[in-house]
């Protein structure tokens, strides 16, 4: 296993289908993949669009905004990146059908209850990339 | 639906010869020994050699080549050979495929495998940094997961079910009593890492959180050394050998799209396994019969949550009352399904859901050491796949 600074948080791993959700996101943009030809949007990344065949997909800007579907607090074994045990969750985001492995970032687990509204913040990466991540609407200075 | 004639060949198939190693935490050997070992002890079992072996299959995170197994074992000439994707999810739909192969006349006797060192060699279940292994590149887990922490299989369970917790108002206590009835067949069972030591319920409550408020450290199963091998044949070749055989009465194999093991998040409603609902539709069609008829049921369990949704996807309960259901005593030696009689892969070894299928051959032949008194019908099912297997 490579050596790693265990507070820091590890890099997304590089593939041509998803560069571009960093990129976006180094941008200060959560941003989701759309085909331009039926307007779908689609989550993960994939080089066609399954709807109707297109290869013509773009990144399309959210709003940052959407609830929490579920979530945990993995404390064992300690997971690499995070000085505390982090609170992952999965968020709908309110364009609807897309769903995001992500943190909840300054809240305790006990602060979270199901469908409770989020917005997205950013956070780097060991290397300094951006990552997406949310919190709480109105707890930890969320606009 | 499709009118199954009794001489479907789908049908013909059977369960020739089971064979493992020793279960452990370090095998001391090769993985490729581990493999060979197993697989010498299914020939045995059968009472066959392997020159007769004509078709081979695995399924995807087994780290043995099928050349070096061919060299080793001096198997002269393969006719058959996949490996299907989806890991321990693929397990059963080995045994589909195997049958498929018989049944087409591809291969006569296909060994079927899972040999590895997880627990020695390296940690299959711990957190990783960079995804390891051929085809786990570009799993969901490993490009979306592990810059937020989300880097083992538990947590990847843990993560979707929350939302089931929530739904119906379940705790993780709940989950506790599969465990402690788990750990009690684990208990009798001298092949388990878990022999002669059960829990209570308080000693699950007691062991440490991986993912909370889903998953402690006791709804895991634990890395496992160790190999078990299969041989499917036809039922007509099977008679004439020297191994009790059993019949596959119905197999199946399910890969919905956007459906992936563990980390089935992006679905309209990952509450439904939609993988394991298909799976048990087509294996119950398969086999002409439902959930009521089935004695022992082996349901994959690396993690408690899944035990809770194939319960529900088979229908042996009803949508939200797996953990009922447990609770009512269904699941013991005596209950409505003894579930998971070895220990499952909670308490008797990981060994990626093939040593559940050994269960479900013991159980058939009695010889279990948690014996179902009469039975007749064995499930196995690894949500993509499931097999009902029958006592001749």
């Amino acid at each position: 296993m490579p050596e790693h600074n265990i507070s820091k948080r590890l890099d997304p791993m590089s593939t041509r289908n998803t560069d571009w959700f960093w990129d976006e996101a180094a941008e200060g943009r959560l941003s989701i993949q759309q085909c331009e030809s039926c307007k779908h949007l689609w989550h993960p990344p994939r080089p066609v669009c399954p709807e109707c065949q297109s290869v013509d997909l773009r990144p399309e800007p959210m709003t940052g905004r959407g609830t929490i579907y579920s979530y945990i607090r993995v404390s064992y074994p300690p997971p690499i990146g995070f000085d505390e045990p982090p609170l992952i969750a999965l968020v709908d985001l309110e364009e609807g059908g897309i769903r995001l492995i992500t943190n909840i970032v300054d809240a305790q687990l006990e602060d979270i209850e199901p469908d409770a509204p989020v917005e997205v913040d950013f956070e780097k990466t060991a290397s300094g990339k951006s990552l997406p991540v949310f919190r709480l609407v109105g707890k930890g200075g969320a606009a | 639906m499709t009118v199954l004639l009794k001489s479907d060949p789908m049908t013909q198939c059977a369960i020739a010869g089971i064979g493992q190693t020793e279960f452990s935490t370090n095998s001391g050997r090769s993985e490729l020994r581990v493999a060979c070992d197993a697989i010498h002890a299914a020939l045995d079992d059968a009472g066959l050699e392997a020159k007769d072996i004509d078709g081979i299959v695995t399924y995807t995170i087994d780290n043995n080549d099928e050349v070096s197994l061919l060299r080793a074992m001096g198997i002269p000439d393969v006719k058959y050979s996949v490996r299907l994707p989806l890991g321990g999810g693929g397990s059963a739909g080995t045994i589909h495929h195997a049958v498929a192969a018989v049944a087409s006349g591809a291969a006569s006797t296909v060994v079927i495998w899972r040999a590895m060192n997880e627990r020695s060699e390296y940690r299959f279940g711990q957190p990783r940094a960079t995804p390891q292994g051929t085809r786990i590149g570009d799993m969901t887990f490993t490009i979306w997961g592990i810059p937020y922490g989300l880097q083992f299989p538990g947590a990847c369970s843990a993560l979707g079910f929350q939302r089931y917790m929530t739904k119906y108002g379940v705790t993780n206590e709940d989950l506790g009593h599969i465990v402690v009835q788990q750990r009690a067949y684990a208990a009798n069972n001298p092949n388990a890492r878990f022999y002669q030591r059960p829990i209570t319920l308080d000693d699950h409550q007691n062991s440490k959180w991986i993912a909370e408020p889903v998953l402690r450290l006791f709804d895991c199963c634990q890395e496992t050394d160790g190999g078990v091998a299969l041989i499917v044949t036809s039922r007509e070749r099977a008679r004439d050998l020297k191994g009790e055989h059993v019949r596959i009465l119905g197999s199946a194999f399910s890969m919905p799209g956007n459906v992936e093991p563990l980390t089935s998040y992006y679905t309209d409603d990952p509450i439904i396994m939609s993988e394991a609902e298909l799976t048990a539709k087509r294996v119950f069609e398969a086999a002409g019969v439902g959930p009521q008829d089935i004695d022992v049921a082996l349901l994959y369990d690396a993690f408690t949550p899944e035990v809770v949704r194939q319960l529900e996807a088979f229908k042996f309960c009803g949508e939200g009352e797996a953990l009922d259901f447990v609770k009512s005593g269904a699941i013991a030696l005596d209950g409505e399904l003894p579930l998971n009689t070895n220990g499952g892969l909670i308490g008797e070894a990981y060994i990626h859901g093939l040593n559940m299928v050994t269960e479900a051959v013991r159980q058939l032949r009695g010889t279990a050491v948690n014996q179902r008194e009469g039975a007749e019908l064995t499930l196995f099912s690894s949500s993509n796949g499931a097999v009902i297997l029958a006592k001749e």
